[in-house]
């Protein structure tokens, strides 16, 4: 008894210093910090966003800052949760087509394309040939489009005015060129589940043919004026820095992770509609920096003018729609996945069928926000301007990222 | 025309003291030179919408008035009529006085300026040095309005606005002093009268330094990072409106006018010009506008710096340069 | 459809029990784990090579929650895709978390938790991520309501607003 009497003691005595030794410790610590020779600092949080001019929509994020150089980013997203996953389960398939317009309303072509993709696989629908020639093209316009809306405002990020004007030019000839086949600008609504929602109007594929000419021709000065601008340049290379395995463990798609080296296209690795007959590259840049992911953009455009060209030479006459398709569509019970290339990446519908009218769940894989959940990995420890131009150059969409 | 000896007689005849007469013939001259700045501002805010619209493929303001003449007019109104917003944690008096300092560093700094024989408020004989101190007053506006909104943006704003208007007053500073060299005055007259040939030609380096460096002291393009919209909102005026607002950017244009008007006094030969005498304010006028073009040219074709790549060029390249081209001006007045 | 045996990739014993690559016609590649193995497969995957995790999502059932994960290979030849499938009780939605394997798991899995209230184990931030943090219930379940958001009817002077009621209550 007596011994655990002590051993008790012992504990308590031992508490006991403890408890001073920290006290003392404290102490010294509260004297150092009162002496008055040392400047006393502390880090600055900045909040960036839900409202900020480049926060490319409604982005929000606590910006740790010690001087001019973030430490730390804390993102924050949801301000756009719209719950299209939850509205899906609530529609027949057709009925969704117009919200995934609205899910990355800068490449709404993408979105549709990859919805009615999805519900063709889960229902075994073919889709006439001259409906995937019509979806090559449009889909590559589109991502021109995009690509384009991007170089834009990574100028206008770097402080470059001028040359959004020029891009956007280019990208107004595009809305009008889409606004003839389907009367919309900007939320198309344009694919069908089977096929296309109207046929290309007469002189169409010429007008194409001419706007991609001019195209090729014009962006070789744009890229001058932009990318080769030496204060351009100076601000984009190094900064953003990221290396291919950090940029596969954050899960980045699409140009971010092409600029790393990692040649990841969907239209290449599991290629879709008519793709395989295409004759093109895909644009994978090594160094991971700011520039490449813009470079890699300007690169992609001219592939994709390449994909165009070869598309309206090829394209047959027939139908746009498969034939006896019904007008309430029941897939069979089943789970599909079909992905596409969008302008960001790989952007993927996982649907699940009941074999009822509508879906039973749909869940979208979304390309930004992949790519922004890789953001603090590149921008912590750069300059608060670099930060803002990193985010830039992953493009994020954020009716793509809350959903 | 009145000499200053019949206004002396016309002053000892009345009992006017002669202080009241030397007071109100420098408010005359200040009012005239107000004026005068206003008109300025007015068609350059209008040069500079016309400019850009012109460089991005647009038209610019082409609805209020012919061509859009009275659009600035109507941009004013709207200012003043907006109400005056004031932040609640903002500090009353530093956040007011601010655009008021600003606006009176930039314009004091005219009155110096020649813009004709004998046309000036105050030929002083250090008027190099005054042209080039005072409006530098303008930095502390600048860290007023950061510090008084209560803004964390404004704050990193006017701090990198700090740290870049002390960098660049130094080469700036020092690559003007070839020109006092060769004119052998630091009276502004007296530079422009000794130009025969225009110190452009004679002091290559000197003018490329000056430029770069007026350009980072007024915060333009590509060094325009106080303001940067891209990261920090608006920068130091992030929390202003209405009037105030108005004040800044009039401040700003005042101080562009301001160093464009010394970039020609020093180096592009002031009012000489073919022509009789007075057609010198008019080609003083011309030249003025020439150099505000070239600075509207860079504004909107090229993209900014990173504050880091500011200090060096600043601290690394135009320093380096300005000392240079002290040594060899120094080198050629020996031989 | 044909099947693969991964047992030849070099982490045969790793992988639980019979466990079959199964190829399906909507997904492509499929393996089928318990939740328990869940980890230890994806762990097998990884060394396997599938370096990218593209997302997890949740199907919502009367008793379970079905998760289904897509992987991905850049390193292999052929390009696999690989879907992940395991599913946990209603009643314990709780799982492995893979952040440790994946870190780009971290958003996917708040993601999950949120809209579907599976807890994710060893996950370093479990919060929500679209709907704020006083959220009531996880959303994309199919028995959520959000009748805890109406006004309450004593607090209603005057008429109740019959027919909007009436729809939520259903």
């Amino acid at each position: 008894m007596g011994q655990e009497m002590s051993k008790i003691e012992e504990a308590k005595n031992l508490t006991q210093n403890q408890i001073l030794e920290e006290l003392e410790e404290q102490l010294r610590v509260e004297e150092i910090e009162e002496q008055p020779d040392t400047i006393k600092t502390e880090e600055m949080v900045i909040n960036f966003g839900p409202q900020h001019p480049s926060a490319h929509g409604v982005f929000r994020a606590l910006f740790h800052v010690n001087g001019e150089i973030v430490t730390k980013i804390e993102p924050m997203i949801g301000y756009l949760h719209r719950c299209f996953e939850k509205i899906a389960e609530n529609r027949t398939y057709a009925q969704f087509v117009p919200f995934t317009d609205r899910m990355d309303y800068v490449s709404s072509m993408h979105n549709n394309w990859a919805y009615v993709l999805t519900v063709e696989k889960l229902a075994g629908i073919q889709v006439p040939e001259r409906a995937e020639y019509i979806r090559v093209i449009v889909g590559e316009l589109q991502r021109i489009a995009s690509h384009l809306l991007f170089l834009s405002t990574a100028g206008l990020e770097a402080g470059a005015v001028t040359p959004l004007q020029y891009y956007f030019d280019e990208r107004e000839r595009i809305l009008n060129l889409f606004e003839k086949v389907c009367g919309a600008r900007l939320t198309y609504n344009y694919m069908k589940i089977g096929g296309v929602r109207a046929d290309l109007p007469d002189g169409w594929l010429e007008e194409t043919l001419s706007f991609v000419n001019r195209l090729k021709k014009t962006i070789v000065d744009y890229d001058r004026l932009l990318l080769g601008n030496y204060i351009f340049k100076k601000r984009m290379k190094g900064a953003g820095k990221i290396s291919a395995e950090t940029a596969l463990a954050q899960g980045l798609t699409g140009p971010p992770l092409r600029s790393t080296g990692v040649a990841y296209d969907v239209r290449k690795s599991d290629p879709y509609s008519v793709y395989p007959r295409m004759d093109f590259e895909m644009v994978v840049r090594f160094q991971g920096d700011n520039y490449d992911r813009v470079v890699i953009r300007s690169e992609e455009i001219k592939q994709s003018l390449r994909i165009i060209e070869q598309a309206i030479e090829q394209i047959p006459d027939g139908p746009i729609l498969a034939p006896g398709l019904p007008k309430d569509i029941r897939p069979p019970v089943g789970e599909a996945f079909g992905h596409i290339e969008s302008s960001r990446g790989d952007l993927g519908y996982f649907i699940v069928s009941d074999g009822s009218l509508k879906p039973y769940r749909l869940k979208i894989q979304g390309p930004s926000f992949a790519n922004l959940q890789g953001f603090p990995a590149m921008a912590e420890g750069s300059y608060f301007a670099d930060v803002v131009l990193t985010l830039g150059t992953l493009d994020p969409v954020f009716g793509e990222v809350d959903r | 025309m009145l000499t200053s000896g019949q206004l002396l007689e016309f002053a000892n005849t009345n009992g006017i003291p002669i202080w009241v007469l030397d007071a109100s013939i420098a408010l005359l001259l200040s009012l005239a030179v107000f004026a005068i700045c206003g008109l300025g501002v007015i068609v350059l805010v209008y040069m500079e919408r016309k400019v850009a619209a012109d460089f991005q493929l647009r038209w610019g303001p082409m609805h209020v008035g012919w061509r859009g003449t009275l659009q600035l007019i109507a941009d004013a109104i709207k200012l003043i009529s907006k109400e005056d917003i004031f932040p609640k944690n903002a500090d009353p008096w530093i956040f007011r006085l601010a655009p008021t300092v600003m606006f009176l560093a930039a314009f004091v700094g005219l009155m110096v300026i020649p813009i004709g024989p004998k046309l000036v408020v105050q030929d002083l004989n250090i008027g190099l040095i005054y042209a080039l101190a005072i409006p530098s007053i303008g930095v502390a506006g600048i860290i007023m309005a950061g510090f008084g909104s209560y803004n964390k943006y404004a704050m990193l704003g006017s701090m990198r606005s700090a740290a870049q208007m002390v960098s660049y007053e130094v080469p700036r500073a020092l690559s003007i002093i070839g020109v006092v060299m060769i004119a052998g005055s630091a009276k502004l007259s007296a530079i422009v009268n000794a130009q025969s040939v225009w110190y452009v030609f004679l002091q290559p380096i000197g003018f490329v330094v000056f430029l770069v460096a007026s350009l980072a002291e007024i915060n333009r393009v590509p060094f325009d990072l106080p303001e940067t919209e891209s990261e920090l909102v608006n920068g130091y005026h992030t929390e202003y409106s209405g009037m105030r607002f108005m004040f800044f950017l009039f401040a700003e244009y005042i101080a562009m006018m301001a160093a464009s008007a010394l970039t020609v006094v020093l180096f592009l030969g002031g009012w000489h010009g073919p022509g009789p005498a007075y057609l010198a304010p008019l080609w003083f006028l011309i030249k003025v506008f020439a150099v505000i073009y070239v600075m509207m040219w860079v504004r909107w074709t090229l993209p900014r710096f990173r504050i880091d790549q500011v200090m060096d060029l600043g601290w690394k390249v135009l320093l380096p340069l300005a000392l240079l081209n002290i040594l060899i001006t120094g080198i050629i007045m020996l031989l | 459809m044909g099947s693969k045996d991964m047992s030849g990739e070099g982490h045969g014993e790793r992988m639980p029990g019979q466990v079959k690559i199964v190829q399906e016609a909507g997904l492509g590649y499929t393996l089928t784990v318990k939740r328990e193995d869940l980890f230890k497969a994806a762990l097998g995957l990884k060394e396997a090579g599938f370096d990218m995790f593209m997302f997890v999502s949740g199907v919502d059932y009367p008793d379970t929650i079905k998760l289904r994960y897509r992987l991905y290979s850049t390193k292999r030849k052929n390009k696999l895709n690989i879907f992940l499938k395991t599913e946990v009780p209603k009643s314990d939605p709780v799982v492995d978390s893979l952040t440790p394997i994946w870190p780009s798991a971290n958003w996917h899995e708040r993601e999950t938790y949120d809209l579907f209230g599976v807890k994710f184990r060893g996950h370093p931030d479990m919060r929500r991520i679209f709907m704020p943090d006083d959220f009531v219930g996880h959303p994309l379940r199919k028995d959520y309501s959000d009748n805890h958001m109406l006004v309450k009817e004593e607090f209603i002077q005057g008429t109740v607003i019959k027919g909007y009621r009436e729809d939520n209550s259903k």
